[in-house]
């Protein structure tokens, strides 16, 4: 029996979230002492938010898992019954990462002639786009691709 | 190319004796499968042409006719005890197999609705009403009133007008900056200077223009528009001082709130 343990993720969930807000706290700071606003971040700032990113990641990973496999393994090979909810999430995905994907094609239309837009209204639909097909990869995996799980022999390292 | 086809003889099985013989057109073969055993058969079919050759095909096929009845009452393997009674019933027919068009309708169906949502926000007028609403950028004059505007306050173009033991002059700055520098084009690079802006009296935003907005601000302060409307800005205080650019290496002119020739970076945007 093997688990899938909650824990690591959570503690990369909360060493993300604490770098990305030093950077943005940082930000704040340097604005606020220089009564300047920076141009770019600085190679710190950029490292931080990395950084952050990375244990976001990792942590989404993790929770990805457990959601998929569960906390505790039991090698098997199952094939998933497809719930009837299933088809309808995965429509209403569809449909929305159609409409977000031609609002963005729209934005970027509209982007490239005079008009002013607000790039973090446009990052942000393109991050929801990623978020939902992300979203459907995981409903997928979930409730359609057959899964196995295996044990491997604990003296082979793979690396 | 053979004769006319004159006889055709259909056997089945190893059977010597035709089951049929037809020698009219369209030589069409009615064959009851009720009356055979389910399973594996062979119809033999020959054909006679008017000049004398024959031919002959073989045609496998199986029967499966459902069974007319079905007994209930005992299954097969049951152990029972006592009195059975079975009864039967009359059992239907074999409902037909669907039909199995493949996937390419639902891939067709798919791509129809998908492309259909996907141009109405990309192609049709709401995509552009949601952007209106939701991703135009307001000029950065009038999103920050007061005189409290980024540009006034922290662009480069302040600061290098700023100079030493002297207040700036945000209102000069601020007519002398470039629209697209100091609001949503964001700030030129630092070893980047300013350019003059040659859009003329039309190159202002496009929702500027029709929301009818006040003179002063963000769009009209270019030159043309200026120019032509004569609305230039002047002290709050209303003493009039003439506010105008002036020539790059000419004194400014009395009132126009500072001492000597202007620093370049403040006037280049109205020079000729």
């Amino acid at each position: 029996m093997y688990r899938n343990d909650p824990v690591v993720p959570f503690a990369a969930f909360l060493f993300g979230a604490a770098l990305l807000l030093v950077a943005y706290l940082d930000t704040n700071l340097l604005i606020r002492a220089g009564k300047t606003v920076p141009q770019a971040l600085s190679e710190g700032q950029l490292g931080l938010v990395v950084f952050g990113l990375v244990g976001l990641l990792y942590a989404a990973i993790g929770f990805a898992s457990i959601w998929l496999e569960g906390q505790v393994l039991r090698p098997e090979r199952s094939t998933p019954e497809v719930p009837s909810v299933a088809p309808v999430a995965m429509v209403i995905l569809s449909l929305t990462l159609a409409g977000l994907s031609g609002l963005l094609v729209r934005f970027v239309a509209i982007g490239l002639s005079t008009v002013p837009l607000n790039r973090l209204v446009e990052g942000g639909v393109f991050a929801a786009i990623m978020f939902v097909a992300a979203a459907m990869l995981l409903v997928y995996a979930k409730f359609v691709l057959p899964r196995e799980v295996i044990v491997e022999g604990e003296e082979e390292v793979p690396w | 190319m053979a004769g006319e086809l004159k006889r055709v003889e259909v056997f089945l099985g190893g059977s010597p004796q035709p089951l049929q013989v037809l020698e009219a057109a369209p030589f069409t073969l009615r064959l009851n499968t009720a009356g055979l055993s389910d399973g594996w058969h062979t119809l033999r079919l020959v054909s006679h042409f008017t000049d004398g050759l024959s031919q002959a095909e073989e045609r496998r096929f199986e029967v499966r006719n459902p069974p007319c009845l079905a007994w209930s009452g005992l299954r097969d393997g049951e152990a029972v005890g006592g009195v059975l009674e079975l009864a039967p019933h009359p059992q239907a027919a074999e409902p037909a197999p669907l039909r199995d068009h493949g996937m390419w309708p639902y891939v067709l169906a798919a791509a129809l609705v998908l492309g259909g949502v996907w141009a109405v926000f990309a192609l049709s007028g709401a995509g552009t009403t949601i952007t209106q609403q939701v991703a135009e950028l307001q000029p950065p004059n009038r999103a920050t009133p007061a005189g409290g505007s980024q540009a006034s306050s922290h662009s480069p173009a302040t600061r290098r007008c700023s100079a030493p033991g002297r207040p700036s002059t945000p209102r000069v700055v601020r007519a002398v900056t470039r629209p697209a520098a100091a609001g949503w084009r964001g700030l030129p690079p630092a070893g980047r200077k300013p350019q003059p802006d040659r859009r003329g009296p039309g190159g202002t935003g496009r929702k500027e223009r029709q929301a009818g907005q006040p003179q002063r601000g963000w769009p009209d302060l270019q030159r043309g528009h200026a120019r032509r409307r004569g609305d230039l800005e002047r002290r709050p205080s209303g003493r009039g001082r003439d506010l105008r650019p002036q020539r790059l290496g000419q004194p400014l002119r009395r009132g126009s709130g500072g001492r000597g020739a202007p620093t370049a970076g403040c006037f280049r945007g109205f020079s000729k």
